[in-house]
């Protein structure tokens, strides 16, 4: 009992301590020297390659759960899409995603939750928000097809071939670039062999952390570039020069893990000491019979 | 800041702390939250649902009938909104036990559907070339004379290889064997380099909210919210609620 009571309280006091570990960084605003790793690199330099008005179609695969890595990640690459004066396609193939899309634009736009966002100059021209496909990978085929065909109406309730945004643009083979934001199914992978394959068009993606290690594989061939969790969205957002959540919160995830690191040193070292115990005691019984 | 607003971000902080509440142990602030977010999560899933298809396929085939109904114009309201709509409908034979196997074929043609296009792309990109490349990469590096790229790519092929014996269980001792331990190295090595994504992911949601918190709210709110959490929970472990 009074052992059970005892692991009862230690768990508590770790998650304390974890919880100051991460409070306390990010109160002080504090901030750290970070190399930019070349899955992030990729992906900025294939789109610091693009000419003005060439098409790119975000695909915003990611709900609530995930926002905290991938919304910084969203709004670094349309940043940079809008700075390279890219023709921006939004999409989303998780109903979810959709107020992400709306989200990504009000904070790159500077719009309060007020603002209508298909109101700004830039809207039909520069970018659009297509909203919801759905279908999961038959919605990624469907829009490999016919791009701007593939619904009547935007988010807005806009009709989509008044837009000049769809201009000369009829298949994904006029899409030069696909970045996927995805946490789950469907997303990156399927969008890679719906889209990024059958017409041979450049993908890069974010990816939450969990999921970055099964993506690698794809690195450089695939995908051009891939982002991984929060540290991918610090790094891009160096690279563009955008101070937002990823940097903030580095600091925050350093001092965590090498909080866990030493929380694990500790376990190791109480788990070896316990088995020497326990060994002399099984030595010292059998000495003794 | 509007008061709707200010509404808003206080339940969003309230929300997250009585969710994390739950390290502490399991209470009746906790589970109300979590059925909050579950019926929430379900409600926007079928509004929107429902928005969907009176926009994408009520009102332009309502805009169809009435522009006149042609040969032409039945085919095209038939073969694009009425068959699918009808398939759609059929799936709710799901919760009929007598006619259960009605939701079958609708499900029988997504499944079929799904699969074929999953299959042709996912063996291209996931499994011919993936291959393919574990090999190629091995080779030119070697006669370009590029030494670092050929031992990055050794690396990968002893892990690929070894990983695959490790799995190939009709031999019990022998080269195989051997070699598989190697692809357990592999693995090991894989699940730890996954385990440390993972902690960074799970401690990046933490971040995400503690930052959220800093940032819309001042943080004597929100240790005002704290107060009132740890005050809820102290009355709930000396009520007894709850079991850890």
């Amino acid at each position: 009992m009074a052992a059970e009571i005892q692991i009862e309280w230690s768990r508590r006091i770790l998650y304390i301590l974890v919880f100051a570990a991460v409070i306390f960084p990010l109160v002080m605003g504090w901030e750290m020297s970070m190399k930019v790793s070349p899955h992030t690199k990729g992906l900025y330099d294939a789109i610091e390659k693009l000419e003005p008005g060439d098409v790119v179609i975000l695909s915003f695969d990611y709900d609530a759960s995930t926002y905290v890595e991938q919304f910084p990640q969203s709004v670094a690459i349309w940043e940079h899409l809008r700075r390279k004066d890219a023709r921006i396609i939004a999409v989303a193939f998780w109903l979810q995603g959709v107020p992400w899309i709306e989200n990504t634009i009000r904070e790159v736009y500077g719009l309060n939750k007020t603002e209508p966002v298909d109101e700004l100059p830039d809207y039909g021209k520069k970018f659009v928000n297509i909203g919801w496909i759905p279908g999961g990978e038959v919605g990624m085929a469907r829009l490999g097809e016919n791009v701007a065909g593939i619904k009547e109406q935007d988010n807005y309730g806009n009709m989509l071939k008044d837009m000049p945004i769809f201009e000369g643009v009829k298949d994904a083979h006029d899409v030069k670039l696909i970045v996927s934001f995805s946490s789950g199914t469907p997303g990156a992978e399927e969008l890679l062999r719906q889209i990024g394959v059958p017409y041979n068009v450049t993908m890069g993606t974010a990816v939450t952390a969990v999921s970055a290690p099964g993506f690698y594989p794809y690195y450089p061939k695939y995908f051009v570039g891939i982002l991984g969790g929060l540290r991918g969205a610090a790094e891009y957002e160096l690279l563009v020069e955008r101070k937002g959540l990823g940097m903030a919160g580095m600091v925050a995830q350093s001092f965590v893990h090498g909080l866990i690191i030493i929380f694990i040193v500790i376990g190791n070292i109480q788990y070896l000491l316990e088995r020497r115990r326990q060994e002399e005691e099984r030595r010292r019984e059998s000495g003794g019979a | 800041m509007s008061l709707v607003e200010t509404l808003a971000i206080a339940m969003a902080m309230t929300f997250t702390l009585v969710i994390y509440s739950f390290l502490w142990r399991e209470n009746r602030a906790y589970r109300l939250a979590e059925h909050i977010f579950i019926g929430s999560g379900v409600g926007f899933g079928i509004m929107f649902a429902i928005e969907y298809v009176y926009t994408n396929a009520i009102k332009p085939m309502g805009e169809t009938i009435a522009a006149g109904l042609t040969l032409y114009n039945t085919g095209y309201l038939f073969g694009k909104y009425i068959l699918p709509m009808f398939l759609g409908v059929l799936l709710y034979f799901f919760f009929s036990r007598r006619y259960l196997w009605i939701y079958r074929i609708p499900m029988a043609i997504f499944v079929g559907i799904g699969l074929g296009l999953a299959m042709s792309g996912a063996a291209q990109t996931q499994l011919v070339k993936q291959i393919l490349d574990t090999m190629l990469d091995l080779i030119y590096p070697l006669i370009e004379g590029n030494w670092i790229e050929f031992i990055n790519a050794l690396i990968i092929f002893i892990g690929v290889t070894g990983t695959l014996a490790y799995f190939f269980f009709t031999t019990e001792r022998g080269s195989v064997r051997t070699w598989g331990v190697i692809g357990r190295w592999t693995m090991m090595v894989a699940f730890g380099a996954a385990f440390g994504y993972t902690v960074m992911a799970r401690v990046s949601l933490l971040i995400g909210r503690v930052h959220d918190m800093i940032v819309n709210w001042k943080i004597t709110s929100t240790l005002f919210i704290i107060g009132v959490i740890l005050a809820i929970l102290s009355y709930s472990l000396f009520k007894g609620e709850g079991k850890t």
